[in-house]
C-alpha cells in the first residue's frame, strides 16, 4: 500500500481501538500473513510490484478472512474478473478513496460486523 | 468468390475462334455459291438447250411443211391433161403462176420440161423472158434425169441454176396414166438465201441463235457467212475455217461428231464450247413425204447461263466479302469488347485497391481509436489514482494532525509532499492541454546547458539519496561551453522527465548523463541500467496516456516530446545491451545550438580545415 495511506489508514484504524499490521511491500506482507489471525486484509488494488487482486488470490488460503480493496479507479466490481474477487462476494468490498476518516471506519466496522 | 478475370491468351483465342469462324463461313458460302451457281448454270444451260430443240423442232416441221406444200402442189400437176397431153401450154400460165404464187415465200419458179427435158413453161415470166428460155435444154439436170429413170420424186443437193443462183430443188416425173411413157418432169426451184431468210425470219428475236442447213452429203445449203455455202462440211476449206474459229481443238472433233450423227437423219444436239464460249446445237433432219431432204442446225450461245454464272459470281464475292466484313467488324468489336473489359478491369482493380487502402485506412483509424479509447480510459484510471491517492493523504493527515499534534511536522511534510504531487499532476494535465490547443509559449533565452545539466544533476542526486536506491548518477562536463537558446524552465523540465524516468526504472545501477554538439546541434542522452523500454509501449513511446509503471500519467514524455519539437528539435528513444548485457534504456534529445554557438562552430570548423 501507498506508504501515505498505508500510514494514514493504519493511525485511523488504530485511533479507533484496532489493532493493525502493515505493510510497504506486498511480498513482505505475504510472508509474515498468519491464517486465522486477521479479521480483515484492507489491499491496496494498486500496489506496485504485485497487484492487489494477484495479492488477493494467493492471500486466500485463508477462507475466513474477510477482505475490503482500497482503490482510487472509477471501476466498479463487475469490470473486475470474477476469480479476482472473493466469491460470495462481500458488500462494501471496495473502499473507494479519497474517503472521511469517520466514514473509513463506518465502512471497516460494516465489513466487520455486517450486522451493526 | 471467383476469379472472373480474363487472361490476354483467352482473349487472343476467342478472337481466333471468331476470325476462323468468319473463315469458315466464308467457305462455307463460297462452296455453296459455287454449287448452287452450277446449279443454276446447269438449269440456265438446259434450258437454253431446250429453247433450241423446240426452236429447231418448230422450224423443221415448218419447213417440212412448206417443202410438203410445194411437193404436193407438183404432184397434183402431173395428172392434167394438160401437162399429160402436152397442150395448150399457154393454160400453163395459170396453173404454175397459181401454184408459184401459193408458195413463193419458199419457192423462186415452177417449171415444166417436157420429156427431152427442155423447158416447156416457167411460171411467173414475161412473155419476153418466157421467149428467151423456152425450148432451153436442161435434160443434163440432175432434177430432170432422176425422176426421169427412178419414175420417183426427186429431192436435189444444192443446185447452181443457169443464172448463178445456188437452188435445191423438186421435181417430179410426168408418166402417161395410160400408156406409162415418160412426158416430162414438173419441178419447182427453191432460192437457198430465200429458204435461209425464211427460216431466220421464223427464229424470235430477243433468242441470238443462228441458222445452218445441210444436205444428206454434208454440203452446205445455208450458214452465215453465206460464203460457205456449197462447201462441204467436213471439206479442207470449212474445216481449216473451224480450226481458226473453234477453241479448243476437241471442239472441232465434237462437232464433226455432232454433224455425223446428225447427217445419219437423227435428232439431237450437242454443246460446243467456243473460244471459252458455250453454245447449244440442235438439229433435226427435214423430211418430206418420208424422204430425208436435208438437216437443220440451230445454235445458240448460253449467254443466259454465262450471265448467271456472272451474276453468281459476282453475288458469291460479294457474300464473301460482306462475310469478310463481318467477320472483320466482329474481331473489331470484340477487340474493343476485350480492351473495354481490360480498362473496366483495370478501373475496378484501381477502385478496388482504392476501397481496400480506404478500408484499411479506417481500421487502421479504428484501431487507433479503440488504443485511444483504451488509452484515455488508462489516462482516467491512472490519473484518477495519481490525483486521488495524494488527495486521500492530504485528508487522512489534515484529521491526523489534530489529534497527533507530536507528528504534526511530519505530518505537514507528507501533505506537502503530496500537495507537490497534485501541483505537478495539474501542470502535466494543463501543458497537455496547451499543447493541443497550440498555445504552448516559450520564453527563449539563452541557456549554458552544461550549468543546466549539472544543476539538475545535483538536486536528483540528493533525490536518489532519499529514495535509497542503489544508483550512481554520472556527468562528465565538457569542458566546451554548449550554449543554446531555449526556455530554460522547460528543458529543466524534459531533462527532468527524462530523469526522473531513467530513475524510476532503475532500481540499481547506473544512469549517465551526456551532452556533446554533433551537426550544429546540441545532444542530451540519458542513458540507464534499468528495465528498459516495454517492448508493447515502445510503439507509442511519445503519445499521450503511455504508462507501464503503477504510477505516472503517461503524460511526461508526450509533453516533452513537444517541448523539444516547439525548439526545432527531436527526440528518441532505443533500448540498449551496453552494460554487461543488461537492457537498460537510452534517451537522447538534439535542440539547435544558439546562433552565437552555431557561427563560432562555423569559425572553428574554417580554422581546422585551414
Amino acid at each position: 500500500m501507498m506508504r501515505h495511506i498505508n500510514t494514514t489508514v493504519r493511525q485511523i484504524l488504530e485511533d479507533n481501538g484496532f489493532k493493525v499490521d502493515s505493510y510497504g511491500d506486498p511480498h513482505l506482507a505475504l510472508e509474515n500473513f498468519k491464517p486465522q489471525y486477521y479479521d480483515l486484509v484492507i489491499i491496496d488494488s494498486k500496489m506496485p510490484q504485485m497487484d492487489g487482486f494477484a495479492f488477493y488470490k494467493v492471500k486466500t488460503l485463508g477462507k475466513n478472512v474477510k477482505t475490503c480493496f482500497v482503490t482510487a479507479a472509477d471501476e466498479q466490481p463487475e469490470h473486475y474478473p470474477d476469480d479476482t474477487l472473493p466469491s460470495p462476494p462481500l458488500p462494501n468490498c471496495f473502499v473507494r478513496i479519497p474517503i472521511e476518516n469517520e466514514r473509513l471506519i463506518e465502512h471497516t466496522q460494516e465489513i466487520m460486523i455486517p450486522d451493526k | 468468390m471467383r476469379d472472373k478475370k480474363r487472361s490476354p491468351r483467352t482473349n487472343i483465342i476467342l478472337l481466333a475462334v471468331i476470325a476462323g469462324i468468319a473463315l469458315m463461313l466464308s467457305i462455307f458460302s463460297y462452296q455453296y455459291s459455287i454449287v448452287t451457281s452450277n446449279k443454276i448454270a446447269g438449269i440456265a444451260s438446259q434450258e437454253v438447250r431446250s429453247n433450241v430443240r423446240i426452236e429447231v423442232h418448230g422450224l423443221t416441221q415448218i419447213l417440212g411443211k412448206q417443202l410438203q406444200t410445194v411437193s404436193a402442189l407438183l404432184q397434183t400437176l402431173t395428172p392434167l391433161p394438160l401437162i399429160q397431153n402436152n397442150q395448150d401450154q399457154k393454160s400453163a400460165f395459170v396453173l404454175f403462176n397459181s401454184r408459184q404464187n401459193s408458195t413463193n415465200e419458199l419457192t423462186n419458179f415452177y417449171m415444166w420440161l417436157d420429156s427431152n427435158g427442155k423447158i416447156v413453161w416457167i411460171s411467173n415470166m414475161n412473155q419476153s423472158t418466157y421467149q428467151k428460155y423456152r425450148g432451153t435444154d436442161l435434160s443434163y439436170r440432175p432434177y430432170f434425169t432422176v425422176p426421169k429413170s427412178t419414175h420417183a420424186a426427186y429431192y436435189s443437193s444444192l443446185i447452181d441454176s443457169n443464172d448463178k443462183v445456188p437452188r435445191l430443188y423438186i421435181s417430179y416425173p410426168i408418166f402417161n396414166g395410160t400408156t406409162g411413157i415418160f412426158k416430162g418432169v414438173v419441178v419447182a426451184g427453191i432460192n437457198i438465201y430465200t429458204l435461209g431468210n425464211l427460216l431466220k425470219n421464223q427464229l424470235f428475236p430477243q433468242f441470238n441463235s443462228t441458222i445452218g442447213l445441210l444436205d444428206r452429203n454434208g454440203i452446205i445449203l445455208y450458214t452465215n457467212p453465206q460464203q460457205y455455202v456449197g462447201e462441204n462440211v467436213f471439206g479442207n476449206k470449212f474445216q481449216s475455217v473451224l480450226s481458226s474459229l473453234l477453241r479448243p481443238p476437241e471442239s472441232i472433233t465434237l462437232l464433226n461428231n455432232l454433224i455425223r450423227t446428225s447427217l445419219q437423219g437423227s435428232t439431237g444436239s450437242g454443246d460446243i464450247l467456243a473460244n471459252g464460249k458455250m453454245s447449244t446445237i440442235a438439229y433435226e433432219p427435214v423430211s418430206v413425204k418420208g424422204q430425208y431432204f436435208l438437216t437443220l442446225y440451230i445454235s445458240a450461245q448460253q449467254n443466259l447461263a454465262t450471265d448467271v454464272s456472272a451474276l453468281i459470281d459476282q453475288q458469291r464475292y460479294f457474300t464473301i466479302l460482306i462475310i469478310a466484313i463481318i467477320g472483320a467488324v466482329a474481331i473489331v468489336i470484340a477487340f474493343l469488347v476485350f480492351s473495354w473489359n481490360k480498362r473496366l478491369e483495370t478501373v475496378v482493380n484501381t477502385r478496388t485497391v482504392e476501397l481496400k487502402t480506404a478500408n484499411d485506412s479506417l481500421a487502421d483509424a479504428n484501431e487507433r481509436l479503440k488504443i485511444h479509447d483504451k488509452m484515455q480510459q488508462e489516462f482516467i484510471n491512472i490519473a484518477s489514482h495519481e490525483m486521488k491517492t495524494p488527495t486521500q493523504a492530504i485528508l487522512g493527515y489534515s484529521k491526523l494532525i489534530q489529534r497527533h499534534p507530536e507528528k504534526r511536522e511530519v505530518m505537514m511534510e507528507a501533505i506537502a509532499r503530496n500537495a507537490t504531487r497534485l501541483q505537478r499532476l495539474t501542470n502535466d494535465i494543463l501543458d497537455v492541454t496547451r499543447i493541443e490547443t497550440q498555445s504552448l509559449k516559450l520564453n527563449v533565452e539563452r541557456v549554458n546547458l552544461n550549468e543546466l545539466i549539472s544543476d539538475i544533476i545535483e538536486d536528483y542526486r540528493n533525490e536518489i539519496e532519499k529514495t535509497n536506491k542503489d544508483i550512481k548518477l554520472l556527468h562528465e562536463p565538457q569542458n566546451q561551453i554548449i550554449e543554446v537558446e531555449a526556455d530554460k524552465n522547460r528543458l529543466t523540465q524534459v531533462i527532468s522527465n527524462l530523469l526522473s524516468n531513467a530513475i524510476k526504472f532503475t532500481k540499481k545501477g547506473i544512469i549517465r548523463v551526456t551532452e556533446e554538439v554533433k551537426d550544429s546541434k546540441a545532444w542530451v542522452s540519458i542513458k540507464d541500467t534499468g528495465q528498459g523500454i516495454d517492448l508493447e509501449i515502445f510503439p507509442r513511446l511519445f503519445l499521450k496516456f503511455a504508462a507501464k509503471s503503477e504510477t505516472g500519467t503517461g503524460l511526461g514524455l508526450f509533453i516533452s516530446k513537444s517541448i523539444v519539437e516547439a525548439h526545432g528539435g527531436k527526440i528518441w528513444a532505443e533500448n540498449n545491451t551496453d552494460y554487461n548485457g543488461k537492457i537498460g534504456a537510452n534517451f537522447t534529445f538534439s535542440i539547435p545550438l544558439s546562433k552565437l554557438e552555431q557561427d563560432k562552430q562555423v569559425r572553428e570548423r574554417e580554422r581546422d580545415e585551414q
